[in-house]
């Protein structure tokens, strides 16, 4: 599970605000349950295959991420390799400037490496919430694993249309003691894939605070996902992140040692 | 001698008018010295006192490596042994250990860093009076699984309210990452932003839970006697060489400091002020010395000796302290009374004023001492201003001085 | 002319007097002009080369502080600005944050891209330097604070990495040699980089930005109206001017309680000088009670007594009033040119805390005007009194001794 969390600011990150949203960037496989009659049981279990679509797949994908704000818009080109949810490699290819910077996860420690000063660094605690290569997601997004189907209480609001597709719309209130900071969530899984094609975090006030909303959905190595997603923050429109899959492969062998720091200084994808 | 005596008591008398104005020179000398430092004081005092009773305590307990390295797992040397003595200690009225480390706040409209106190609720209000700071709710008191008070400004910077959620994230002593929701089950205000903003406590029951222990980071204590918080900070301090145990000035000078630019600064307008006042008083004193010219040409043309006349000025003098320097007292007094239970309001200039850690009413408070000093520095100031007039009145010509009109 | 002669029989009255006014005038005067002189002194110190008593920033800057919201020089002709009456100096900035790294200890740091031809003494790290050297205009290199060092466990020479979030979104990366050790002891700034402008900008791939462009006042009293001068200049409307209430109003308040704390002291002084000119008056009156009752039972009529009197009371006040203003003078002078020194505890605290332990006067000319108004005010108070005595004045009554 990726979450995704819009940052502001770099320089004053003690003051200003954070916007957090849980997002399941989720990649189904081909499920064949019917969806009528739905009791609540099993909206948990649209819910859960959601989630794991893609759990515990290995992948290596190449996106295009394109940071849009009020000011300019930043395009960045990416090689990313997956194993599971613990440990992820990416790799900058655009633009020249950051070309080579690289940023490993590892359970839950995250490097980067930077070839312009030939160094490693950990990403401490504290900067965890930073925003990650300038875009509205954070690195902690890329870390945290939440579980919507287990600590939420769900309901079915209604059946929607989004991008064309058919979707579930659910209503999610998480449990008294589960560690989510949203007090509602809203996503619309798509019927025939069990694609999350649109969520909304809202806050304790029930005011919405950021979208993310899928796309395009193609058959992409062997899987039908969205390969388009936006995330942005309600408050500012001007201001969006914008994720492409250009391509992306499955169930693929990534050698371990990919996925150490020694690697990150080596890699000339 | 006993005539002398008699006439300077009746001169002082014969002319009301004057008489008045140096009594009330010298009072108002009096009454506005005690005034300005029952502000003063008042003012300062507060302010430390408020730090040390609702944020910092009067001594402080650290590793002797936790400043530098403010790392989770940089607590307390020997925690039990100290904790034991310090419950031994009769000086010590009482204490509280904490732990405390660094976390991230998390909340829908937000984040912010913040310093996680794990505190035992009763040990942490006997030394700190921050629950009479409580807008909201309890300190820690609360069914909620996860409680945590957190300050007002931190609530308003993240949109917080009773029973709010929020997150914190930190690091556990085995270096792995936590993150858990709490319920704000109270709202303080300490009158200190950074304190308000950055300060949050929740119970050490709950750190146990999450992360298996409670490593104790702090301990702050409450002594029974303020005064000697330094030399009860060195008598720890050398039994328990291996930690750091500081008095609150030692910890924090600068609020030490803001004491000592009190001083200073009203010791400079004390200066002046009292500049003024002799100088009033001189004035006054030569001015009536020349409206008894005639007068006093008239006592020495019958006789009476130079210096039996300078006497009986000093005498008038000593009558107009003697009744002025109770008088100045009393009304000194009465202020302190006042403004000592109602308090000066400033309020005009509140907003501020929080965010310095200064409450809008002042308290007045002064060692009594001030009393006396203020009351013989002046009487000693005017008795040295009389010198000037009355030589010049035994430097009268009588002829002259009886036809001068 | 009556009035004159009158004055002058008696010149030690007529001294007393004067002297009483003067001096009165004098001390308020003393303590109202250190009083201003403190709170300018105090808005200096803390504004001076860090905030700066206007401010020019992104208007975006304002609520982000992010480098995406900086400006560039091409936004505004900093020469122009320099050339205003009343600037004392003009300043560039560059200012962020960024992760501080020896590779494995990494904590985040403020960031502060400085000027050291200026910005070495104007921030005073000249004096807060205690290992190494200070930076160059052309250095890549960076001096960090003491407790820095303690924590990374590093000192001069060794290097460390800087990362942060660059302009539009690029990565912000360096390595660099720590030139020197800074000993800053109040908490806000134990994490603190400074590197060269040049490089910084360099580093953040925002060659020729700033984050703020300061202004310093040669006076204070000359901010608005260099506010409205700047203003004039500032043709591009993505950019925003400030005043430093509107950046810091937090000291704004802290400065007005200390001010109002002085105007207690104040008012204190005024009742005692304000009861000593009464007095004196009063005396006067009183000594001459003889001569006003003789002069009425001869036939001048009251009200030119009175008038008599009140154009004496009168000279004699100006006179005094003059005469404190040009005795206080020397002494304004001297002292706002050369502030007392303070010493002591306070002294060492005071430094710490990044201020200057002076304590001096202001010449300022609306308070000699206001301070003489004030007491000359107090003067002709104190006359109503004799006005009033002289109305009611009884001839046999006054000439009995």
């Amino acid at each position: 599970m990726i979450t995704f969390r819009l940052i502001n600011s770099f320089f004053d990150t003690m003051k200003n605000p954070l916007f957090t949203s849980l997002i399941a960037i989720c990649f189904i496989a081909f499920s064949f349950i019917p969806a009528t009659g739905q009791t609540a049981d099993d909206i948990e279990k649209i819910i859960y295959k959601a989630e794991n679509k893609l759990r515990g797949k290995s992948s290596i994908s190449q996106m295009k991420i394109t940071t849009i704000r009020a000011r300019y818009t930043r395009e960045m080109r990416i090689k990313s390799w997956t194993q599971g949810e613990d440990l992820s490699l990416m790799y900058i290819m655009e633009p020249d400037r950051d070309k080579g910077t690289t940023y490993l996860k590892r359970n839950k420690e995250i490097w980067y490496y930077l070839p312009s000063i030939e160094r490693n660094i950990k990403m401490p605690p504290s900067m965890m919430n930073q925003s990650w290569m300038g875009t509205d997601l954070s690195n902690d997004d890329l870390v945290k694993k939440t579980s919507l189907s287990k600590d939420f209480d769900h309901t079915l609001i209604a059946m929607e249309s989004i991008s064309e597709k058919k979707c579930y719309h659910i209503k999610l209130i998480p449990h008294e003691n589960a560690d989510v900071i949203w007090w509602k969530i809203e996503l619309w899984i798509e019927k025939e894939n069990f694609n999350v094609m649109k969520q909304e975090s809202f806050d304790e006030d029930m005011e919405l605070v950021n979208t993310m909303l899928a796309s395009d959905i193609k058959n992409m190595g062997g899987e039908i996902i969205p390969s388009k997603m936006q995330f942005f923050p309600a408050d500012k429109p001007n201001q969006k992140t914008l994720m492409e899959y250009e391509s992306i492969e499955f169930d693929v062998t990534i050698p371990s040692h990919y996925f150490t720091t020694q690697y990150m200084t080596k890699i000339k994808a | 001698m006993n005539t002398i005596i008699k006439i300077a008591w009746r001169n002082c008398w014969r002319n009301p008018l004057r008489t008045s104005i140096v009594i009330l020179s010298i009072a108002l000398g009096i009454w506005s010295s005690i005034f300005l430092m029952g502000f003063s004081t008042g003012l300062v005092n507060q302010r430390v006192d408020k730090m040390i009773h609702l944020e910092i305590g009067d001594i402080q307990i650290h590793s002797s490596t936790y400043d530098v390295d403010g790392d989770i797992t940089n607590s307390i040397e020997n925690t039990e042994k100290l904790l034991q003595s310090l419950k031994n200690n009769e000086d010590i009225h009482s204490f509280s250990s904490r732990f405390k480390t660094e976390a991230y706040a998390v909340s829908p409209h937000g984040q912010m860093g913040v310093k996680l106190l794990g505190v035992d609720a009763i040990a942490e209000q006997q030394v700190l009076n921050l629950e009479t700071r409580l807008l909201e709710g309890t300190f820690l008191e609360s069914d909620n699984t996860y409680p945590i008070l957190v300050g007002k400004k931190l609530a308003e910077e993240l949109h917080l309210r009773m029973n709010s959620k929020i997150q914190l994230n930190f690091t556990d002593p085995y270096t792995m990452q936590v993150s858990k929701n709490f319920k704000v089950c109270g709202i303080f205000s300490a009158g200190n932003e950074a304190f308000d903003g950055t300060t949050v406590f929740v119970p050490k029951e709950t750190i146990q839970r999450i992360i298996g222990s409670v490593p104790i980071h702090e301990i702050i204590i409450k002594t029974k006697n303020e005064t000697l918080a330094d030399q009860l900070a060195e008598n720890i301090q050398q039994k328990y060489p291996e930690n750091l145990i500081e008095s609150w000035k030692t910890r924090y000078p600068e609020i030490a400091y803001g004491v000592e630019m009190m001083d200073s600064t009203m010791y400079i307008l004390m200066s002046i002020i009292i500049a003024a006042l002799l100088f009033g008083i001189i004035n006054t004193l030569t001015m009536s010395i020349l409206e008894r010219k005639k007068e006093l040409g008239i006592l020495m043309a019958v006789g009476m000796k130079k210096w039996n006349i300078r006497l009986m000025i000093v005498f008038e003098y000593l009558v107009y302290g003697i009744v002025g320097g109770p008088i100045g007292i009393l009304l000194g007094y009465l202020t302190m009374q006042y403004f000592g239970n109602k308090g000066f309001d400033l309020s005009g200039f509140g907003e501020g004023l929080e965010s310095f850690g200064y409450d809008p009413m002042v308290y007045f408070e002064i060692a009594p001492k001030y009393y006396i000093i203020y009351t013989l520095y002046i009487l000693f100031a005017t008795f040295i201003g009389g010198f000037y007039p009355s030589r010049i009145a035994t430097k009268l010509n009588p002829i002259e001085a009886i036809r001068s009109i | 002319m009556l009035a004159w002669r009158n004055i002058w029989r008696n010149r030690k009255r007529a001294f007393l007097t004067i002297s009483s006014i003067a001096a009165s005038l004098f001390f308020v005067l003393f303590l109202r002009q250190m009083q201003f002189w403190t709170y300018d002194f105090n808005i200096k110190n803390t504004v001076s080369g860090s905030v700066g008593y206007l401010q020019i920033t992104d208007s975006s800057y304002v609520d982000e502080k992010i480098i995406d919201n900086t400006l560039t020089s091409d936004q505004i002709d900093l020469n122009k600005i320099k050339e205003i009456e009343g600037v004392s100096g003009v300043y560039t900035k560059f200012q962020s944050g960024a992760l501080v790294s020896t590779g494995l200890k990494s904590r985040f740091a403020a960031v502060n891209g400085i000027n050291p031809e200026t910005d070495n003494k104007l921030l005073k790290l000249d004096r807060k330097l205690k290992k190494g050297t200070l930076l160059s205009p052309n250095d890549k290199a960076i001096l960090i604070t003491e407790r820095m060092a303690d924590y990374y466990k590093v000192s001069v020479g060794d290097t460390l990495v800087l990362m942060g979030q660059g302009y539009h979104g690029y990565t912000a990366a360096g390595l660099y040699p720590i030139k020197g050790l800074l000993s800053f002891s109040v908490g806000d700034f134990s994490n603190m980089v400074f590197m060269p402008i040049k490089e910084a900008q360099y580093m953040h791939v925002a060659e020729n930005r700033f984050t703020h462009v300061l202004i310093d006042l040669e006076n204070s009293n000359d901010l608005l109206e260099v506010e409205k001068q700047i203003q004039k200049e500032l043709k591009d409307p993505l950019l925003k001017l400030r005043k430093w209430m509107e950046v810091l109003p937090g000291l704004k308040q802290g400065l007005e309680l200390d001010a109002n704390s002085g105007l207690i002291i104040s008012t204190i002084l005024y009742m005692i000088v304000g009861f000593g000119i009464f007095g004196t008056i009063v005396m006067l009156y009183n000594e001459r009670k003889f001569e006003f009752g003789v002069l009425s039972a001869i036939g001048t009529g009251r009200s030119s007594l009175i008038f008599i009197t009140m154009t004496e009371l009168f000279l004699l006040s100006s006179i005094g009033v003059l005469f404190g203003n040009l005795v206080a003078m020397p002494f304004l002078y001297y002292l706002s040119n050369n502030p007392i020194e303070l010493g002591g505890e306070a002294a060492k605290a005071i430094i710490d805390q990044g201020f200057e332990p002076y304590l001096g006067t202001g010449m300022f000319l609306d308070v000699f005007l206001a301070n003489s108004l004030a007491v000359l005010a107090i003067a002709g108070v104190a006359s109503t009194y004799i006005i009033f005595k002289l109305i009611k004045i009884n001839p046999i009554e006054s000439m009995k001794q």
